[in-house]
């Protein structure tokens, strides 16, 4: 069913006790409310926009950015039914094995679960993304399993919208209740604080209140807004909830995302090829996980690419001749043989990378944020050596030659137009087996309260270099199960 | 207009490439990989200062990670 917050009625919530109240309506908040209908509970879902977007709505992200230029934060996310997987690019990759454990380069790194513990999920998660079967991607650098190790991306195509998707069987589920125009303003404790006892609301026209009550709580809002609602639940508990020890809204992790430099193969390119670290060679180097993208920069910004290239003219111009060309500054166009590198990486674990509220209050008298995100000497060491590794490997193996981007090159700072981040928000309430490391539990709850879980790319206890929806879907699965046999049990 | 804005944050690699997104930003690059062009500004391939690492068998001239045998066989030796 779904329904209109401005329209709401005493009697939508009067004395209804939801089994489950989730906030949010983007691949973490749907995946989860249809596993819980699908498990029988009866599921309150709660989305601050409407079905389109919306200036008023939207306007509600603003916030400040301090240390690498960032996207705006009313453009890096959007506030309506299906969030932000309305401007997602389709990119998935699960997360690897050597992903969850610890690396002692990168302290606090390591989940409290492991990769196993999402695997049930993967075939349910490519149906929800739309995704092709798995193939063996192809390897240009073949017997150099010591170093780098081919990867695949598959592509949600269609792109999955979850409110576009899901819409349907939202409007006709008779256990979930969806409600647009539904702002979360504040979270209410019991005396002990250490339990929810409602959710707070208000819609835009009208200036009353709604409280929801349900057995447990979910927050799906994305991986700025998830410690945002945390930290500004000051009403009774004055640090924000969950934030005893002063963790919510830290180690926020992005994946830098960086033109590594110009490539002359000497195969024409059919395909996308992407280079992994191996795990030895993290170790080794000191480096976290990277993937080195080879291909067309612009192509695989197209909307409807999938990994393969279209296909390109013949080019009957030798080697020697496009590198010579390339080097001259001279190119001579020849997009089967030259092309681009580009890295994606991950970045290590600081609580200085973080958002934090500001002063400046929305027009629900909830304080808005900054984020805070910088680069370490790890991230800039993984950056470059993914870039001297790529390119020493192509021509030590005569597979072609790289260009390193100078600032990679030289080791300089990169400025805006030579790094950006992935629109990927992560980390900011961790997840951790002990209260001290993180904010939520290896099942999403929140430490310090019996009913609140968290959902979405925030709970990430550190980011891999695959990009994260495929992740957070696998996530919401296991939290519907879970909080089934939590919720389901009474 | 906020409703235009609204996108400016849009996976680069999905509805809107990242040169789009910069436009609308007011940002555009005149060449995204300003660095590579002014090192190319030279012209001829030759070594620049501090450019000129020979590691692991592999040369770097002007940013180019190269075979010892690529200088000869391109003239630049």
């Amino acid at each position: 069913m779904i329904l209109d917050a401005e329209a709401r009625e005493e009697s939508w919530f009067g004395d209804r006790v939801f089994d489950v109240c989730v906030v949010g309506t983007g691949p973490a908040g749907v995946t989860l409310a249809r596993r819980l209908a699908a498990k029988g509970l009866s599921v309150g879902l709660f989305e601050a926009g409407g079905e389109a977007p919306d200036p008023e709505s939207q306007a509600l992200y603003e916030g400040a950015t301090a240390g690498q230029p960032y996207y705006p934060l009313d453009a890096t996310r959007l506030r309506y039914f299906g969030g932000s997987s309305n401007h997602w690019g389709g990119w998935t990759r699960p997360l690897d094995e050597y992903d969850f454990a610890p690396k002692a380069h990168n302290p606090l790194s390591g989940w409290p679960i492991g990769k196993g513990d999402l695997r049930p999920y993967a075939a349910e998660a490519d149906e929800i993304l739309n995704l092709p079967a798995d193939r063996q991607p192809p390897d240009i650098l073949p017997k150099d399993h010591a170093t780098l190790v081919p990867r695949l991306f598959r592509f949600s195509r269609p792109v999955t919208r979850f409110g576009e998707k899901y819409r349907a069987e939202l409007a006709a589920s008779e256990r979930i209740r969806l409600h647009f125009n539904a702002n979360l303003v504040d979270l209410r404790v019991n005396d002990a604080a250490s339990a929810v006892t409602e959710a707070l609301f208000r819609s835009y026209k009208r200036n009353d209140l709604f409280a929801v009550r349900a057995r447990a709580y979910a927050l799906c809002l994305g991986g700025l807004e998830n410690p945002r609602a945390l930290l500004n639940a000051t009403s009774q508990v004055g640090k924000g909830l969950g934030n005893e020890r002063d963790l919510v809204g830290r180690y926020f992790l992005e994946h830098p995302h960086a033109p590594a430099g110009r490539i002359v193969l000497r195969q024409p390119m059919t395909w996308m090829i992407v280079c992994s670290p191996t795990p030895d060679f993290m170790d080794r180097e000191k480096v976290l996980n990277f993937g080195v993208r080879l291909g067309h920069f612009d192509e695989w910004n197209g909307g409807d690419f999938t990994g393969a290239f279209a296909p390109q003219p013949e080019c009957r111009t030798d080697f020697d001749r496009l590198l010579a060309a390339e080097m001259k500054g001279a190119p001579t166009a020849c997009p089967a043989h030259v092309g681009d590198a580009f890295i994606a990486c991950e970045q290590s674990l600081s609580p200085d990378n973080r958002v934090r509220l500001t002063g400046e209050r929305d027009r629900f008298g909830l304080r808005r944020i900054e984020l805070d995100w910088r680069l370490s000497e790890t991230d800039m060491h993984t950056l470059r050596t993914a870039a001297m590794t790529v390119g020493g490997l192509l021509a030590e193996r005569d597979v072609g030659r790289l260009k390193v981007a100078d600032w990679l090159a030289e080791g300089q700072a990169p400025t805006a137009d030579q790094l950006w981040g992935g629109n990927h928000h992560m980390g900011t309430t961790r997840m951790s087996a002990d209260a001290s490391a993180g904010v939520v539990d290896a099942n999403l709850k929140v430490h310090s309260l019996a009913n609140l879980y968290v959902g979405g790319s925030s709970v990430f206890a550190t980011s891999g270099h695959a990009n994260p929806t495929y992740t957070i879907v696998q996530l919401s699965l296991r939290l519907g199960d879970h909080l089934a046999g939590v919720v389901g049990r009474g | 207009m906020k409703n235009s804005s609204m996108y400016r944050g849009a996976d680069m690699r999905g509805r809107h490439s990242r040169r789009e997104i910069l436009a609308v930003m007011g940002a555009l690059p005149l060449v995204l990989f300003a660095g590579m062009s002014s090192a190319m500004a030279d012209g001829d391939g030759s070594e620049t200062a501090g450019d000129g690492s020979e590691t692991a068998g592999i040369v770097m001239r002007n940013g180019w990670m190269l075979r010892p045998e690529d200088l000869a066989r391109l003239g630049m030796s």
